[in-house]
């Protein structure tokens, strides 16, 4: 029996829909697994994305369902980059105030999760329209929490 | 969107809530589970939320828990977390939300604690 070579694309374009987050997730793990990432590692990569995507649909989309968002992945010998590219409303990080761990507190967290669980974040407002957010996770670091 | 489906269990005075719709708990699912676990309550004030069947949590579903919790203790009673995956309780963890909750490895041992209770 041969063995058949599985290509994930490095691109996936992604209706606005909070239903559509898990296939996201697949294709990032997917991706995450092919370049060596750990279990852990990977759902940490995973649940980044998906806080940023929830962030895109419910604020940058203010929950439309016939949106796109744009994901791409680049592995390198150091890095796991993911990207996310909206065409919606602006995202000004600097106008959200830091969640308070001392105090829970119902929702608020999820770019908090991003910036604990990725190595470099950037919320790119320049680009024409919309926000591309940039996410670097690097190889070497180890597990969050 | 499918109907969100939550088992509800009374065991005396606690209510031991667990997803029939396993796997994910996040912005998706979260308004359904929420919905279903509130209806579910009622008017009890002792609750276990069984997280065995969750693979994925985002914190959608962490204020959906911290939502419970808030309801539960304003009627001075309890929310208790049993049998979270390693990847939940991750979750949990790195939101410093295990500080909040009293977390047990099984459901009967949350159910021990409750004994006492009235």
């Amino acid at each position: 029996m041969s063995a058949v070579a599985v290509q994930i694309p490095p691109t996936l374009a992604l209706p606005s829909r909070l239903d559509a987050m898990g296939g996201a997730r697949t294709w990032l793990d997917a991706h995450a697994r092919i370049a060596g990432f750990d279990p852990v590692a990977s759902s940490e990569l995973q649940l980044a994305l998906t806080e940023a995507l929830s962030n895109v649909i419910r604020h940058s989309y203010r929950s439309a369902d016939n949106e796109t968002i744009l994901l791409s992945v680049l592995v390198d010998a150091d890095t796991l980059t993911l990207t996310v590219r909206d065409f919606g409303d602006k995202f000004y990080r600097a106008t959200l105030r830091s969640v308070d761990l001392g105090s829970p507190q119902v929702g608020g967290y999820g770019v908090y999760f991003i910036e604990a669980l990725m190595d470099e974040v950037e919320w790119d407002t320049s680009v024409e329209q919309g926000n591309l957010l940039r996410m670097v996770r690097l190889r070497a670091s180890g597990p969050r929490g | 969107m499918a109907e969100y489906l939550l088992a509800a269990d009374r065991l005396g005075p606690v209510v031991v809530l667990r997803s029939s719709s396993a796997g994910d708990l996040t912005a998706a699912e979260a308004p359904g589970f929420r919905a279903r676990a509130e209806a579910a309550l009622g008017d009890s004030r002792l609750a276990i939320v069984d997280l065995a069947p969750f693979t994925f949590i985002d914190s959608s579903g962490l204020a959906a828990l911290v939502s419970l919790h808030r309801r539960l203790s304003g009627l001075g009673g309890e929310l208790r977390l049993a049998a979270p995956g390693r990847d939940v309780l991750a979750v949990l963890e790195l939101a410093r939300l295990h500080r909040l909750f009293e977390i047990y490895d099984t459901v009967p041992e949350a159910l021990e604690g409750f004994a006492g209770s009235r």
